[in-house]
């Protein structure tokens, strides 16, 4: 059934305007972090590395940065060990709550942020605990739970347990078969929603509004209140990194993910 | 045997040790006890989940309850009357329809936007398929708030669209696009777009197209074949879609809050308001009792007359 | 002593009765199949030997020693997967250090007895490749070099030729066997493959629905097969039914329908008019145009046919056949130095009478 197009395909033309559309903003940022004036004006009337360096001496938005790649890495571990156990749990273990909780462990991405972090910050005043980086790691690795989950299950479901199987029959003890067997070929799966997990966290705002405190301000609070008090240059800069970041990291998981 | 054993001179047992004999040493058994890896695995999560999850939103139930005290102190006095302040008030009314429509506005616009698009990945045989649905979950990667900052430098009064308007002299002012409810809508529908292509490509990539032919070789065209055969075969995808971006922009806070106007007011926005400036905890966790109620009602409804089971087995 | 021993080993699952009294005695350096359909339960058998699944009730003993509830990392039971199960992130030479490195032999004993396995597979190029980089045939035999190099007290194979085309599959399985005797391991191979069963086995134990029908060498298996469900399994057989007619000391006459007669030699006591059902093996059977003086000895058949169908198959033909009864018949002919019959020609089926066997029957 071979179809010859000619000359105007509607649908064809119709999704390459959604290309565009999905990919327009993110040009745009990058484009004007390259702008040379202080008011950004189009078109562009050249082209400069000047708030780049502006950025790199803005103290401000380094310490967030670090704060957000720290929480990020923080909060990544945490939902990968957590999440990797999980995982576990729902694919091999065959204990009645494994449905509930599988379900239970996606509320995190449905809810809306802003009600998971007033009801967080409810919890942490409650207890006495303060606001602030803890806090932070605690709330973002619930987020990314769901994340880690999805891809170390689909990663152990398609593990053959005869490897294991294997292993033991060659001698090796239950713990030296997951150490040397099973851990080394779901690793990529793990590595991949500890990224992906990163990313998450790396982007969060509507929670983090609530538990962030001034030491621990991260990118995203930065960018929500330059954007809300003035249009600073400087954020296309950020974003550009920001970018490059949350693009890139992603393709490394999925290097990794994809890896056998 | 002696006989066997001579008979092979390679293979003589005792030159490999044999596994370890005997017991493990106690801890490690201990280790080894099911029920402990079950604890291990089940453990972390339930705990997380429980008091990371449960335990916060019935903390916020709880204080949905009680009143505000001067200075914003919790005071402990059990009365409905956050609730009955939220139903009465006008400007809380006029925030729920406020929500409900964005909502709908979004969930239209995302299916008119990304069924087609989704239909032609599904159905066109292309070399770069796989390429060109990575690329669909770069915006996803990219930060929210980039993206609708970005929207502002494109939108605003010297955004792009207005420079390049005026300079081909289309219009001589520029025109109100950013801070409106447009902008919001916009906004969403670029960021919820991923969750609802991706079920649509998978429905309609599934669909076995020879029901399609067999509706033509039956006498329909193309525009009846679809509408009779893979419109109705790709329900599962849309009804999937459209759960989540109605469940996820109901609840969104940053688009609205950067791209939206003074009018365009969602109940998120109202939580983090009393969360944040005013102090107010238990109207604040009110508004959130009664967001989580509507999204659990919504998806009640919604498991009723479309069924979550269809979509969930997607 | 014997090497493997297993003493009315049972397993249930629920209400599924998957092994019932399973015994058998191995002795060292034997080689004994497994053979039945799937679902008989010989893979479950095997791997309670291994020790994945605890038997329900029973006695697992290796060189005398009880292994059942013994976790499966001590027993010693090396094994051949059915899809080989080679560490994917390992090189073929960590594949097969794996099992050593865990028994604590010295790095430079593991290098040379890695070497030594290689070469006793015939692939002594590979250590250095991934399980990924070989063709089906040699990752099977890396497969079973990595069991036999921790010097198993028994070797285990769950169907590991299954996964094989049918020439490499033969091509392989002389060489298994090959080895094998060189080793001189004492092997349990399990298989739903008749001919390898035969080619490969001091001994077969025939299973279905989880027990064992019949224990023998492959030519008291095929020869005397002890129940009508083996004779049916291996070989390609005829079954007709039959009353007997007549016994004397040593051979029957069993009436077929129609009154035609056959004899068969006496193999067990049977009441005369029991009902029985008839085996003859279809390569067991000459076709004759006419009989010869020497078909009408004491203890031969010569039956009459016509010739229904044919298929030719290159060595040989095989021919469907009508009784003057009715009743059809399948034989297979060499080809060889012979003229071939045609469709609707007469011919006398010749047989004699220790190749035509008798089981009770009880519809």
């Amino acid at each position: 059934m071979k179809k010859i197009i000619v000359g105007f395909n509607p649908l064809k033309w119709v999704t390459v305007v959604v290309y565009i559309f999905i990919f327009a903003p993110i040009l745009v940022v990058i484009l004007m972090s390259f702008h040379p004036q202080d008011i950004v004006s189009f078109p562009m009337p050249g082209f400069s590395f000047k708030w780049y360096a502006k950025f790199l001496s803005n103290e401000n938005l380094l310490r967030a940065l670090w704060v957000s790649l720290t929480l990020g890495l923080s909060a990544g571990c945490l939902a990968g060990v957590i999440g990797t156990l999980a995982a576990f749990a729902i694919v091999r273990s065959n204990l009645r709550i494994k449905a509930a909780l599988n379900a239970v462990t996606f509320a995190p991405m449905v809810i809306s942020g802003v009600v998971m972090g007033v009801a967080i910050l409810s919890f942490f005043n409650a207890i006495g605990f303060p606001r602030g980086f803890f806090s932070l790691v605690v709330t973002h690795s619930l987020f990314s739970l769901p994340y880690v989950v999805v891809v170390v299950s689909a990663r152990l479901a398609g593990f053959d347990r005869s490897l294991e199987e294997a292993a033991m029959n060659l001698g090796a003890t239950p713990w030296q078969t997951f150490r040397s067997v099973t851990l080394p070929l779901i690793a990529p799966g793990i590595i991949g929603g500890m990224l992906l997990a990163f990313t998450i966290s790396f982007d969060e705002f509507p929670a983090t509004q609530f538990l962030s405190t001034p030491s621990t301000a991260t990118v995203p609070i930065r960018i929500f209140s330059m954007i809300k008090t003035e249009l600073n240059p400087q954020i296309n800069v950020l974003a550009t990194i920001m970018i490059v970041i949350t693009i890139g990291v992603p393709l490394i998981s999925e290097y990794f993910f994809r890896k056998k | 045997m002696e006989k066997a054993a001579l008979k092979a001179p390679a293979y003589r047992s005792d030159e490999i040790p044999d596994a370890a004999t005997g017991q493990e040493p106690f801890f490690i058994r201990l280790l080894q006890q099911r029920g402990f890896i079950a604890g291990v695995q089940f453990g972390p999560i339930v705990f997380w989940i429980f008091f990371f999850l449960l335990i916060p939103m019935l903390i916020i139930l709880f204080y949905s309850f009680c009143q505000r005290g001067p200075g914003g102190v919790i005071e402990h006095s059990f009365s409905l009357k956050n609730y009955t302040h939220f139903f009465v008030a006008p400007i809380y009314r006029k925030v729920l329809i406020k929500s409900a429509v964005i909502a709908l506005e979004v969930t239209l616009g995302a299916l008119l936007v990304a069924y087609i698009p989704a239909y032609y990945l599904a159905t066109v045989k292309m070399k770069n398929r796989i390429l060109l649905l990575i690329m669909l979950i770069v915006p996803f990667w990219t930060s929210l708030l980039i993206r609708n900052y970005s929207w502002i430098l494109i939108l605003g009064r010297e955004g792009i669209i207005n420079v390049y308007l005026m300079q081909w002299g289309i219009i001589s002012e520029p025109l109100q696009l950013l801070y409106s409810e447009f902008a919001v809508v916009l906004g969403l529908v670029h960021w919820v777009l991923p969750f609802m292509i991706f079920p649509i490509f998978s429905t309609v990539d599934n669909i076995d197209f020879d029901l399609v032919n067999a509706a033509k070789n039956l006498g329909a065209n193309s525009l009846q074949a679809f509408w009779r055969v893979t419109l109705p075969l790709s329900m599962p995808g849309i009804a999937g879609g459209c759960l989540l971006t109605f469940i996820l922009t109901i609840g969104s806070f940053v688009t609205p809050s950067l791209l939206g106007g003074p009018e365009d007011l969602m109940i998120t926005m109202v939580i983090a308001e009393r969360f944040l400036t005013l102090f107010d905890w238990p109207f604040g966790s009110a508004a959130s009792i009664i967001y989580l109620a509507i999204m659990i009602a919504f998806v009640l409804v919604y498991d009723r007359f479309v069924g979550l089971k269809r979509i969930l087995n997607m | 002593m014997a090497d493997l021993e297993l003493k009315q080993v049972t397993k249930q699952f629920g209400t599924f009765l998957a092994v019932k009294d399973f015994s058998i005695s191995v002795e060292k350096g034997e080689f004994v199949s497994f053979l039945g359909p799937s679902g008989c339960g010989k893979t479950t058998t095997l791997r309670m030997i291994a020790g994945f699944i605890e038997p329900s009730k029973g006695e697992i003993l290796i060189r005398g020693k009880r292994v059942d509830g013994v976790p499966p990392y001590r027993r010693d039971a090396g094994m051949v997967f059915q899809n080989y199960a080679l560490f994917p992130h390992m090189t073929v030479f960590d594949n097969i250090a794996f099992g050593l490195r865990y028994r604590k032999v010295p790095k430079d004993e593991i290098k040379k007895r890695v070497r030594e396995m290689l070469e006793l597979v015939r692939l002594p190029d590979v250590e250095g490749r991934r399980p990924a980089q070989l063709s089906g045939g040699q990752q099977q035999r890396i497969a079973l070099a990595r069991a036999m190099v921790i010097k198993p007290k028994v070797l285990l194979f769950d169907e590991p030729l299954s996964n094989l085309d049918a020439k490499l599959r033969e091509k392989l399985r002389v060489e298994l066997r090959q080895i094998q005797q060189e080793v001189g391991i004492t092997s349990i191979f399990v298989t739903h493959d008749q001919e390898e069963a035969l080619a490969l086995s001091d001994r077969i134990v025939v299973m279905n629905q989880g027990g064992v029908t019949q224990i023998g060498t492959p030519f008291e298996i095929y020869e005397k097969p002890s129940t009508e469900f083996v004779g049916a399994f291996i070989g390609q057989s005829n079954f007709l039914n039959g009353t007997v007619e007549a016994a004397d000391r040593d051979t029957l006459k069993i009436k077929l329908a129609e009154g035609i007669l056959v004899g068969a030699k006496k193999t067990a006591p049977v009441d005369l008019g029991a009902k029985v059902k008839v085996l003859i093996r279809a390569e067991r059977i000459d076709l004759k145009s006419k009989p010869q003086a020497t078909h009408l000895a004491s203890d031969t058949n010569v039956i009459k046919g016509t010739i229904e169908n044919w298929s030719y198959l290159g060595g040989n033909v095989h021919y469907y056949l009508r009784l003057e009864n009715g009743q059809s018949v399948f034989v297979i002919e060499q080809t060889a130095g012979k003229t071939m019959f045609q469709k609707e020609d007469a011919a006398f089926l010749v047989f004699g009478f220790h190749n035509c066997l008798y089981f009770p029957r009880h519809t």
